[in-house]
């Protein structure tokens, strides 16, 4: 069982509370919804209590009884069009010669917009409840097979269906075992937005006089109230517009909340509000001996999850300290940390950049990022902004300079430091090699000097030979600016070649000092050709 | 290839549209003389045979279907689709007398809708994750459920009806006599603002849902936290980073639900008695009136169609990755 | 003609709707006050002969108001077009009077009216009105039908006697020819429309030039509004209400009470309470004019049996339908048709009153037996409606009651018409005026003289006598003779049933009599029996 929202639970709430009204309203009502034999226009009263409407209806017993057609055309139109969706989803992404016919003609559906397609169709089919039902589901299918779809055909490059392929699986077996799991939750969705969209379609159709008059729907009632203009000049909209609004309201609403998505990978980042870095006049702490990076007892949770369990260490003023470890270790997670990007409340113990704590109770850090330390990701192509130009990018990071002519200046000399030419600032990202990329990057981390340089796998997306260069650039630069540098890799040999000191992290735990020569002296085992 | 694609599913929805506005109201029971004949609510109408012989013929109702069909393509090429059997007016007329009333209120609802939507769900995305934008968020996702005409006639009896604030219904005050044109600009104003505002909110809220969602798959690139990592500030991680990257996938749908809310207008119109292309539709297809339903049909999906080429066009300038590949200067 | 949005101008700036709306309030006082500013000089001139500045009416687009291109659906396109065109003969509340005629002579045999004249009519544009156009209208409406009633293949011939003499030679006589003929198409300028070939596409200004009491100053079909304005030089005497706007609105009780209209028409009596109670003046419709009635398919295989047919009008309690729908003292309706109010009603034709032992006792003659669950196998019928009327709902569970199993089907009102015209279906409901006027009606429902389609038109019904005595009545001029058959006419009808009525349904008129105070009740309906109140006749000071 998935975990649901607290919006998802009322919303569940809501539609038991509707389902069950149409399930056991009928029998609570002793009056037929069609019998006429009360007077007219009654207010509510203990024998009606939703009053009667204009020639005389129980309004309760037509609102429960409204409540099944309602529903029932929500989940038929609904379910026609999930199931079309599904279907010719899977056959467009499945079958070369279909698609193209099945996915023009959802285009065609889909440029149209639904609302008016439907209006017309249905003027023109007439108020039958199933005319009603087939046209909604006829023409609301395209936007989910569109997706559907997408996703097979993605699927269809992932290797198991390739495998299952290969062992000749046949194609129904392949689509139901591996594919149908797939979108399990796109359906899911798919049926409750095309469930609430088929009732405010009934409500707005019987609204404008298409419906069957041989049953009684939440929309026509609605309809019968509003065409009497008796209606409002009087207390009888009370209860004959009142409640079949607000049960169209609740049932739509609750839909609305059942069918929201999970909310986009709510991924593991501090919240987005800081003031912008300044460049502080005078640093304060500066002593040579002192320590630029001081972790102490630091402990990292995702929940109830500890990713980095409770670890101390320094890194010295233009020493070069190596965090290594197999993926999954937490070494990204803890540099994140060192750098003030993870939530506060999910660090516990001390860390100080350059003097300054990074995580200070009720109030703004005193580190200036980008001024005090700079911090290199993984993916040079994913750092940089792919619709702004690279000098942009660079100049919005600068704090020592203040004129635009300072700031070009000074980025084509941080440019040239990596040997890139000038040409690079109006260029877009997506216009450079990833090599260059790198070395954008590390001139950008360059530009205000900070004195710490937290690098997380600076060169984990380039091919050997560029990753070569770009390291020993890297490594140089540090060199050259006295700079502090705090190297996250899993390439030990070469964090063996440069570091000052290595901590090894396994589970998001350090080991201890035994445990590490042990770890040290097998992978020398492992490549014993780097080992020096 | 991919573009001359797109225009050929354009061609296609065209040519479905051209056959579909056709056989669509000649396939199903009762045409114009019917509709005459049948009268209104308060009348019934005595067409002697000669009478309704002169009609037919004179709408060529009589005229083989083939016939009918080559008419109507020659008027669609010519633009020009007659008179209008309900309005005996040409049906061009008849549809550019409502259609500016329908572009003030679609019009205004959408640079609304899209102003807000948009800001609200930036500053939702700003705030996420957090209570102030999830309680955002479930309000937004409950107002989007609403069906229009219920927010329609909600506003229509609380501040025509209950207050007297604002008018009934109409696009204007008939007749008003005033020399000063701010007068009338004021009456048109009043008279546009409920049923601008039902638009605005029905289509807000998708709006929001769009940006927002859109602003918090992008909040969580590596290039926002990169951002965010170069020491720069919230509002302008926002406003830089954030908002220009979110709304660019956007564009394209924004455009669309201009389309959408054009549609909505049928029911809105209704409710407000408002005069434009939506209610006329609807009397048109309740007249049979065929060569105004042609005209309306038509116009109403070239509209969609010009509002999705737009979008095409216009993508390339606001998205350097492709205007660049265009050029074919990638590096 | 063509509206220009902000070029209106105008000697006097009326203080109009758009600040009596912006601060209205729902206390009646204020209101009262208001709407009194707003008719200005017009407060309680009607009677004694001063203007009233500015009328507003509700209305909608109804199409050009030229005798071709307005809307031939219900009767306001025809009212539109009255104001400016006129006819020979008309109607006020005493019945037919002289119009365009002054006077007119009948032949012995019946067969040939001879009309006199107004002297002195100028068209709107200054021509001259004489014979030579009425004899034009005529020819014309032969080769371009009018656009509305009036049969006009009842005429042989036209001739022009003399400039101000026209005589009208019939085929047979024909009873109803002042009233239903010449009193209902229009006259129009021989010099404007003789170069005319194509009438419908005809809409510049010269298409509006009549002789009647109103010029159309502005229309706009987009909003649905028209601005009359009154003719000053108009043959029969001054025109009291100078300018008549007609607004389009979507509720018309709500538009009276917040002051944008003078004057609307309901026929839901619990509107006319509420008008009155806000200090409205009311005329309630005499004779009714409008009829809620079934029109059974006689070539159904079941209900082609009369019998069937009167189990379910004793099945039906019409009584409750009525009151319960208008809200008002219920108006049974009569079997025989004519409207109970009417001087045409036959007082002791056959009626059906509520009596469900009746109607079970004859469903079991005809052999549809009850099954255990209290249905009746076998007797399955449908309803057709072209809106959404709960009479239909009422009938439904009464017919329940006795064990008829009813299906509503609601289409619209094209795909109605088209099934009544080709019998495509059991019953059809519909609510409609036209049983005020001359009983002729009744010849033109039931003998498919006219292609109206509540009338089961195209097929003959095979009733009888029924065909005889209507042509008999047709041709009657002597009134008493005419009430007899009428009578009898009334007798088959009821007997047989080809339709039943459930309810007569009065118009009411509501109105701000402190604007103006003269309308009047048509007697026997405005042209062919409108049950409306915007008759010209009332509008203008009669000199003769």
């Amino acid at each position: 069982m998935m975990r649901l929202s607290w919006s998802q639970r009322i919303g569940v709430i809501l539609v038991g509370l509707l389902v069950c009204l149409a399930i056991v309203g009928p029998m609570l009502s002793s009056q037929s919804p069609s019998s006429i034999e009360a007077d007219r226009l009654l207010p509510p009263s203990a024998s009606h209590w939703l009053g009667t409407n204009v020639i005389g209806q129980d309004i309760f017993s037509r609102l429960v009884h409204g409540a099944r057609t309602t529903l029932f055309i929500g989940v038929m139109a609904a379910g026609i069009s999930t199931v079309l969706s599904v279907a010719l989803g899977l056959l467009a992404g499945y079958s070369k010669r279909l698609d193209p016919i099945l996915n023009s003609l959802a285009n065609m559906l889909l440029v149209l917009p639904s609302l008016l397609l439907i209006l017309i169709v249905a003027s023109f089919t007439g108020g039958g409840n199933w005319q009603l039902i087939l046209t909604l589901g006829l023409l609301t299918w395209p936007g989910f097979m569109k997706l559907i779809r997408a996703s097979i055909l993605s699927l269809k490059e992932r290797e198991f269906i390739k495998a299952a392929q290969l062992y000749q699986g046949k194609t129904g077996y392949i689509l139901s075992r591996h594919l149908l799991p797939f979108i399990g939750p796109l359906v899911r969705t798919k049926f409750i937005l095309s469930f609430r969209d088929a009732i405010a379609m009934e409500a707005s159709l019987s609204f404008i006089g298409i419906g069957d008059p041989n049953t009684v729907s939440w929309g026509r009632m609605l309809q019968d109230a509003f065409s009497r203009t008796q209606t409002f000049m009087t207390n009888a909209w009370l209860w004959m517009i009142v409640p079949p609004a607000a049960a169209i309201l609740l049932i739509t609403v609750a839909l609305a909340l059942l069918g929201e998505s999970k909310s986009t990978g709510n991924r593991f980042t501090a919240k987005l509000r800081r003031k912008a870095s300044h460049a502080a006049a005078v640093n304060v702490v500066g002593t040579e001996d002192a320590s630029a990076v001081i972790v102490q007892d630091v402990q990292v949770m995702y929940g109830a999850k500890t990713i980095v369990q409770p670890i101390s260490f320094t890194v010295k003023q233009g020493g070069i300290t190596s965090l290594v470890g197999e993926s999954g270790s937490g070494k990204t997670t803890m540099a994140r940390a060192i750098y003030g990007l993870v939530p506060q409340q999910s660090v516990e113990g001390t860390i100080k950049i350059n003097g300054h704590d990074v995580y200070m109770q009720d109030e703004p850090s005193t580190m200036q990022r980008w001024v005090d330390a700079a911090y290199i990701f993984q993916d040079p192509r994913n750092s940089f902004n792919p619709i702004m130009t690279i000098g942009r990018q660079f100049y919005e990071a600068m704090k020592l300079q203040t004129t635009m002519e300072d700031k070009r200046a000074a980025a084509v000399a941080a440019l040239v430091e990596v040997q890139l030419g000038e040409h690079v600032l109006t260029q877009y990202p997506h216009q450079l090699s990833g090599g260059m990329l790198s070395r954008a990057l590390i001139a950008l981390a360059l530009v205000n000097k900070p004195k710490v340089l937290i690098a997380d796998e600076p060169t984990g997306a380039l091919d050997p030979i560029v990753k070569r260069e770009v390291f020993d650039l890297l490594v140089r630069k540090v060199k050259e600016h006295r700079m502090a540098l705090l190297l996250i890799t899993h390439d030990l040999p070469a964090a063996l070649h440069i570091s000052d000191e290595i901590i090894v992290l396994q589970e998001g735990r350090r080991l201890s000092n035994e445990q590490q020569e042990q770890y040290l002296r097998q992978s020398k085992q492992l490549y014993p050709h780097t080992a020096e | 290839m991919l573009r001359s694609k797109k225009y050929g599913s354009y061609l296609l929805v065209l040519v479905f549209v051209v056959l579909l506005n056709f056989w669509l109201p000649r396939l199903l029971p009762g045409g114009p003389v019917e509709y005459i004949t049948g009268g209104g609510e308060e009348g019934a109408v005595f067409l002697t045979e000669a009478q309704k012989a002169a009609m037919l013929e004179y709408y060529h109702l009589n005229d083989s279907l083939g016939s009918q069909f080559v008419q109507y393509l020659k008027g669609i090429v010519t633009f020009e689709f007659g008179l209008s059997i309900s309005h005996k007016a040409p049906v061009s007329e008849v549809i550019m007398d409502r259609v500016p009333w329908t572009l003030l209120i679609v019009g205004t609802a959408s640079v609304l809708s899209i102003l807000i939507g948009l800001l609200a769900g930036l500053y939702s995305a700003w705030r996420h994750p957090g209570r102030t934008d999830r309680s955002l968020f479930i309000t937004m996702l409950g107002i989007s459920a609403i069906p229009e005409f219920l927010i329609g006639m909600t506003l229509l009896i609380f501040f025509a009806v209950k207050l007297h604030w604002l008018p009934l219904s109409g696009a204007k005050t008939a007749f008003l006599r005033s020399d000063d044109w701010l007068d009338h600009l004021i009456d048109i104003v009043r008279h546009a603002v409920l049923p601008a505002l039902t638009l605005t909110i029905e289509s807000v809220a998708s709006m929001y849902l769009l940006m927002r969602n859109e602003a918090v798959r992008v909040r969580n690139e590596p290039y926002v936290e990169f951002a965010a990592a170069k020491g720069i500030g919230s509002f302008r991680i926002v406003s830089e980073h954030i908002t220009r990257n979110a709304a660019l996938p956007l564009v394209t749908l924004i455009i669309l639900r201009i389309g959408f809310l054009m549609a909505g207008s049928v029911l809105v119109e209704t409710v407000f008695a408002y005069p434009g292309i939506g209610k006329l539709l609807q009397e048109a297809i309740l007249g049979r009136d065929y060569p105004l339903l042609h005209g309306l049909f038509l116009i109403m999906t070239l509209f969609v169609l010009l509002l999705n080429l737009i979008a095409d066009l216009i993508y390339p300038y606001l998205d350097p990755r492709i205007r660049t590949a265009g050029r074919g200067d990638r590096a | 003609m063509r509206k220009i949005m902000f070029g209106i101008v105008l000697s006097m700036i009326l203080i109009l709707t758009a600040c009596g709306e912006g601060s209205g309030t729902s206390s009646t006082d204020t209101k009262e006050t208001e709407q009194a500013s707003a008719a200005g000089t017009g407060q309680a001139a009607a009677e004694d002969g001063t203007t009233i500045d500015l009328l507003r009416i509700a209305g909608s687009d109804v199409g050009y108001p030229s005798p071709f291109t307005f809307s031939s659906s219900g009767p306001f396109g025809y009212l539109r077009n009255s104001f400016i065109f006129d006819t020979l003969t008309w109607k006020d509340d005493t019945g037919v009077i002289p119009w365009l005629a002054k006077s007119w002579d009948v032949s012995e045999d019946g067969l040939t009216y001879t009309f006199t004249l107004e002297e002195n009519v100028k068209w709107h544009d200054g021509e001259a009105f004489t014979a030579d156009d009425v004899v034009f209208s005529f020819d014309y409406y032969k080769t371009h039908p009018f656009n509305w009633n009036g049969d006009v293949s009842q005429i042989k011939s036209v001739e022009k006697i003399d400039d101000l003499t026209v005589a009208f030679h019939l085929n047979n006589k024909f009873a109803p020819f002042l009233s239903d003929l010449v009193g209902i198409v229009p006259i129009i300028p021989k010099h404007i429309w003789e170069n005319v070939t194509n009438p419908v596409e005809f809409r510049e200004d010269a298409a509006l030039v009549g002789t009647g009491p109103y010029k159309l100053k502005q229309y706009d079909s987009a909003s649905g509004q028209y601005l009359y304005e009154a003719n000053e030089n108009f043959f029969k005497g001054k025109v009291k209400v100078k300018e008549i706007a007609y607004v389009s609105v979507s509720n018309k009780l709500l538009a009276l009470q917040n002051g944008e209209i003078d004057q609307t028409y309901t026929f839901n009596y619990a509107d006319v309470e509420t008008a009155q109670q806000a200090g409205f003046s009311m005329i309630k419709s005499e004779p009714a004019g409008s009829v809620v009635r079934i029109t059974f398919n006689m070539e159904h295989s079941q209900l082609g049996d009369k019998r069937l047919r009167q189990a379910i009008a004793y099945a039906l309690n019409r009584e409750e339908i009525s009151s319960k729908l208008t809200g008002a003292e219920p108006m049974v309706g009569n079997a025989g048709v004519v409207p109970t109010d009417s001087p045409w009603y036959n007082k002791d034709v056959k009626q059906y009153p509520y009596d469900t032992t009746k109607a079970e006792q004859l469903l079991d003659e005809l052999g549809y037996k009850k099954n255990a669950n209290g249905v009746r196998d076998g007797l399955k019928l449908s309803l057709m409606t072209s809106s959404s009327m709960q009479e239909a709902e009422m009938m439904k569970e009464m017919l329940k009651k006795v064990g008829i199993e009813l299906n509503l089907v609601q289409v619209d009102g094209a795909a109605f018409a088209d099934a009544m015209g080709e019998n495509k279906y059991d019953m059809a409901l519909t609510g409609h005026i036209g049983a005020s006027g001359d009983p002729d009606f009744l010849r033109l429902w039931f003998s498919g003289q006219a292609a109206n389609t509540l009338a089961a038109r195209g097929k003959e019904l095979a009733l009888g006598d029924f065909h005889k005595l209507a042509e008999q009545q047709m041709q009657e001029d002597n009134e008493n003779k005419r009430h007899e058959i009428i009578n009898q006419m009334q007798d088959i009808l009821a007997d047989e049933l080809p339709t039943l009525v459930l309810y007569h349904r009065p118009f009411y008129d509501l109105h701000n009599a402190k604007v103006f105070d003269g309308w009047k009740n048509t007697s026997g309906g405005i042209a062919d029996g409108m049950p409306l109140w915007e008759n010209k006749a009332f509008l203008v000071d009669v000199e003769k």
